[in-house]
């Protein structure tokens, strides 16, 4: 009964509609036309541009990027790098490069001989490795972030989640991840970025995940970086969560460098090489050649010209 | 019904642009004018180039309102009001060497950046019809600021002053030399800058610029 009625009030209500939709149109028509009796125009959007940049004179800048294995109550900075990953920054080109060093790499560390590269900061901390880093790419690391799990965690919570792309069906400590982007909470990243078992290809694939958590992580927080006061905000939870050795100044610069980077010229690439034995000890032998071309490649605009 | 809106929206979208077109023909034909190609005779470019413009936008500029929207992380222990004043001190200075207090009509504007970090200047300098006014400039009498507001966004960590965003909107009447007589420019996005030995410098932007003619 009630919808018999209802037919008709609604079409009144769409022949209103029609009514008010004419009238809007013979309003909009009558602007159109040009009134010769009209000599004050109406104002007009004529020109409209956008335009961004920083500072750029420091070249390439490169990070080295460390992810501490530090259970609770262990020193952040001399505990193993469970994640290592060197990124490469043109701020002028807008490009970047991660190189992730698979954890298990057997390299020479200066001043400690040959090991794992995860074991140079136990040694020698951050420095160590980037020495590590140094010895093996040819590429002086500028700074070097250390971060431990919980700071992680904090970092991506505290920004509400980042987005990445997954590679491979991964289902491992509690958590499943189909191939294709995902959005993390702090737990998850972490996950995500240690998870190796299932991966076709182990350490190096997950070393490529974290790479992809990088370059994900840089397009999370562009997305929202209209927001008044969220770079702020972000920086201070990363200065926060992390140890460099930025002052704040420093890391004020870095930071709004690294966010002109656009991700879509981000390249992810992981150094090859073969799983083998140094003892009983299962090590990951680089293939050098690969090494050096990638590096030279890379150093001088933090772009991939020939493949990783 | 559905079928209505799809059918009725692009008519009105049609409607709506032609309006726009046929409404801005005029202005923007005047805007995009260039003296240099202008079909006005010979002479008339001449005078109005050549002679001292007559100056009838004189209204006082709009003061430079600076606000502190956000703080994030331990600063040094100076007043909020003095660092705020510290840091819009070079946005200031930016508007008025790149946009007021400029010979108008003006080609140069080269001391637009004298507020900004030297390794900046190249690249705002390749920017600059969005970072000065030397798109309009040429065509321009005088110019006066309807607006010029600053939102300071500030990190600091460990006592000291980090950077600081200052999100800025500058709003522009200027008289033109010929045509319609007023052109409306507003200016806005972020700055970025960081404290040095010399005071706050801005060492980066976002900006984006809009012009409306009447």
């Amino acid at each position: 009964m009630n919808r018999a009625k209802a037919v008709p009030l609604r079409r009144r209500l769409h022949a209103l509609k029609r009514t008010i939709g004419l009238a809007l149109s013979l309003i909009l028509l009558s602007l159109a036309v040009p009134d010769s009796s009209r000599l004050e125009a109406q104002y007009a959007l004529v020109e409209l541009g956008g335009v961004h940049g920083v500072d750029a004179t420091d070249g390439v800048i490169w990070i080295l990027a460390l992810g501490s294995d530090a259970r609770p109550g262990e020193p952040v900075l001399a505990s193993r790098s469970d994640a290592i990953q060197l990124v490469g920054i043109d701020a002028a080109t807008r490009s970047a490069v991660t190189i992730g060093v698979p954890r298990d790499s057997y390299v020479d560390i200066p001043g400690y001989g040959s090991d794992k590269i995860n074991a140079a900061m136990t040694y020698g901390g951050p420095a160590a490795t980037a020495d590590a880093i140094a010895a093996l790419t040819g590429i002086t690391p500028d700074y070097v972030f250390v971060t431990s799990f919980p700071g992680l965690i904090h970092m991506v919570g505290k920004i509400n989640g980042i987005r990445a792309r997954v590679t491979y069906e991964m289902a491992d400590q509690g958590v499943t991840f189909a191939p294709g982007m995902h959005k993390f909470t702090g737990g998850e990243a972490l996950k995500f970025a240690r998870i190796r078992h299932g991966l076709p290809r182990g350490d190096f694939d997950r070393s490529f995940d974290q790479g992809q958590l990088l370059k994900g992580g840089l397009a999370t927080v562009l997305g929202k970086l209209g927001r008044p006061g969220f770079f702020e905000r972000a920086i201070s939870h990363f200065a926060r969560y992390t140890d460099t050795n930025l002052n704040p100044v420093e890391l004020y610069r870095l930071g709004r460098t690294v966010l002109e980077v656009n991700p879509a010229r981000v390249r992810v690439c992981v150094l090859d090489g073969d799983v083998g034995f140094v003892g009983a000890a299962s090590v990951v032998f680089l293939d050098s050649d690969a090494v050096g071309a990638l590096s030279e490649d890379v150093r001088h605009d933090a772009r991939v010209e020939g493949g990783c | 019904m559905p079928g209505h809106r799809r059918t009725r929206l692009p008519a009105l979208l049609g409607l709506v642009l032609f309006a726009c077109a046929a409404c801005t023909s005029d202005a923007d034909s005047a805007a995009d004018e260039d003296p240099a190609t202008s079909t006005q005779p010979p002479s008339a470019v001449a005078k109005t180039t050549t002679s001292t413009p007559v100056v009838t936008l004189r209204r006082a500029d709009a003061p430079v309102r600076i606000r502190v929207d956000q703080v994030r992380g331990r600063l040094p222990d100076v007043k909020q009001a003095l660092l705020a004043k510290a840091i819009a001190a070079p946005v200031s200075a930016w508007f008025d060497n790149a946009f007021l207090d400029v010979a108008y009509p003006a080609t140069d504007f080269t001391a637009a950046f004298a507020s900004w970090t030297p390794g900046s200047r190249d690249q705002s300098h390749r920017d600059r019809d969005v970072t000065t006014n030397q798109a309009l400039g040429p065509r321009l009498a005088a110019v006066v600021a309807d607006s010029r507001q600053v939102s300071l966004s500030i990190f600091g960590s460990r006592g000291q002053s980090g950077g600081a965003t200052a999100r800025v909107r500058l709003e522009l009447t200027g008289q033109r030399l010929s045509g319609p007589p007023r052109i409306h420019l507003k200016v806005w996005g972020d700055l970025y800058l960081t404290p040095g030995d010399d005071g706050w410098r801005i060492f980066g932007y976002d900006l984006h610029r809009s012009v409306l003619d009447r």
